[in-house]
């Protein structure tokens, strides 16, 4: 009896991860930023030459993953324990395998050489193009639930974990210079949603991966849209 | 009693045993090869589809129907027909023998068509986990995939690989 009233104490400590074991198990996941360009590609170039004559990216990532608890729920009875612990993520960019503003611009430049209408030229082009991306917003829910059910000799328990979707928002603000004049001044936001990773054992490799892929995604989708907005110069 | 014992021990070992012979048998196969004509789930995380071309699917259109692990090792044993680049390389790979596909891309990849050739080379590449084969620079090999796509549900396959490169599928 005494054994079974321990095996349930573990299975109630061990299946509601805490907040920092969660975070701890997050940050020594690592993963990186990568996608496929699938934009129709414009070739030849004609018109106008367009140079980029700045293009940065704020500090919008903090160097650490943080994770944040929403909502904690322990249910200890006798015979049924149930709990339910909800977090928020943040992703940090020492969990990325690559430099996440090198990745901004260098995908940047391929989409604009790929599916951008203007020739590009290093630099003294006609268009001149000055980007700032200045926010990077990241909501990546977990939830971890689960029950134990003691009835003397018989035992049962069931855990559920949800992570995501992560949903990753980015701000930009987008300047177009022609011969010395503004023609275009825009803010540009690109976003993606990732799927729910479901099930009694989702991996925190997935989950970080998530974020990850969650973060990419959004970077193609500010891409592809910066670069539809000065296709219509 | 010592005789009965060893009888259930025996029998239990040849249930377990024939469970796991039945469970290996019908192990879905990773590769599967298709046409735009096959209905593809895009959902399914942990499989690697290959689409062929018309002319290709003619000539390993017996390979087309292979689901399952057993059902690849019984292909090889009752096919027709003289050796074929094309058949050895993707009966290599879908039976996962990855090396040996390698050593084959190798020395007569240049004998597949250009779509095939870039989709196969990367695969083949985080299979055998060659040199250089970081995510990033797989990515790029696929994209080479992507940019060539010849079949028609390639570019939609080839999502589905960063997806699991991505994942590490």
């Amino acid at each position: 009896m005494k054994k079974l009233f321990i095996v349930a104490l573990v299975f109630l400590l061990g299946g509601c991860m805490g907040t920092s074991h969660l975070q701890t198990s997050l940050t020594e996941q690592k993963s990186a930023l990568l996608y496929v360009f699938d934009s129709g590609k414009i070739d030849p170039k004609t018109g106008d030459s367009l140079s980029i004559v700045r293009y940065v990216v704020d500090d919008i990532l903090a160097p650490d993953t943080v994770v944040k608890n929403k909502s904690t729920f322990v249910l200890p009875l006798v015979f049924f324990n149930m709990w339910k612990q909800e977090d928020q993520a943040q992703l940090g960019y020492s969990q990325l395998e690559n430099d996440y503003k090198q990745f901004m611009k260098e995908s940047f430049l391929q989409e604009l050489k790929r599916s951008g209408k203007f020739v590009y030229q290093d630099n003294q082009g006609n268009i001149a193009l000055d980007i700032s991306v200045k926010k990077i917003e990241m909501s990546a829910p977990i939830l971890q639930r689960g029950n134990f059910l003691f009835l003397v000799f018989f035992f049962g328990y069931s855990s559920q974990t949800y992570a995501g979707p992560v949903d990753v928002a980015i701000d930009a603000d987008v300047r177009v210079n022609r011969g010395g004049q503004v023609v275009m001044t825009r803010e540009v936001h690109g976003k993606f949603r990732t799927s729910i990773l479901s099930g009694s054992n989702v991996k925190m490799k997935d989950y970080s991966t998530a974020m990850t892929e969650g973060l990419s995604m959004a970077i193609k989708d500010l891409n592809e849209k910066i670069v539809k907005e000065i296709n219509q110069i | 009693m010592k005789a009965l014992t060893l009888t259930k021990g025996v029998l239990v070992c040849s249930v377990l045993g024939a469970t796991l012979f039945i469970a290996g048998c019908s192990q879905p196969a990773k590769y599967i090869l298709v046409t735009d004509r096959n209905d593809v789930n895009f959902a399914d995380g942990d499989r690697f589809y290959i689409c062929l071309q018309p002319e290709e699917a003619q000539r390993v259109r017996g390979m087309l129907t292979l689901r399952t692990k057993s059902s690849v090792k019984e292909y090889y044993k009752t096919r027709s027909g003289g050796p074929d680049a094309l058949e050895e390389i993707l009966y290599d790979i879908i039976s996962a023998h990855y090396s040996a596909a390698q050593g084959r891309m190798d020395t007569q990849g240049d004998s597949l068509p250009p779509y095939l050739r870039l989709l196969l080379k990367a695969d083949l590449a985080r299979e055998n986990k060659r040199q250089r084969t970081d995510p990033g620079h797989l990515v790029q090999m696929y994209q080479a995939a992507f940019d060539d796509p010849g079949c028609g549900l390639n570019r939609d396959l080839i999502k589905l690989r960063i997806r699991q490169v991505r994942y590490g599928r």
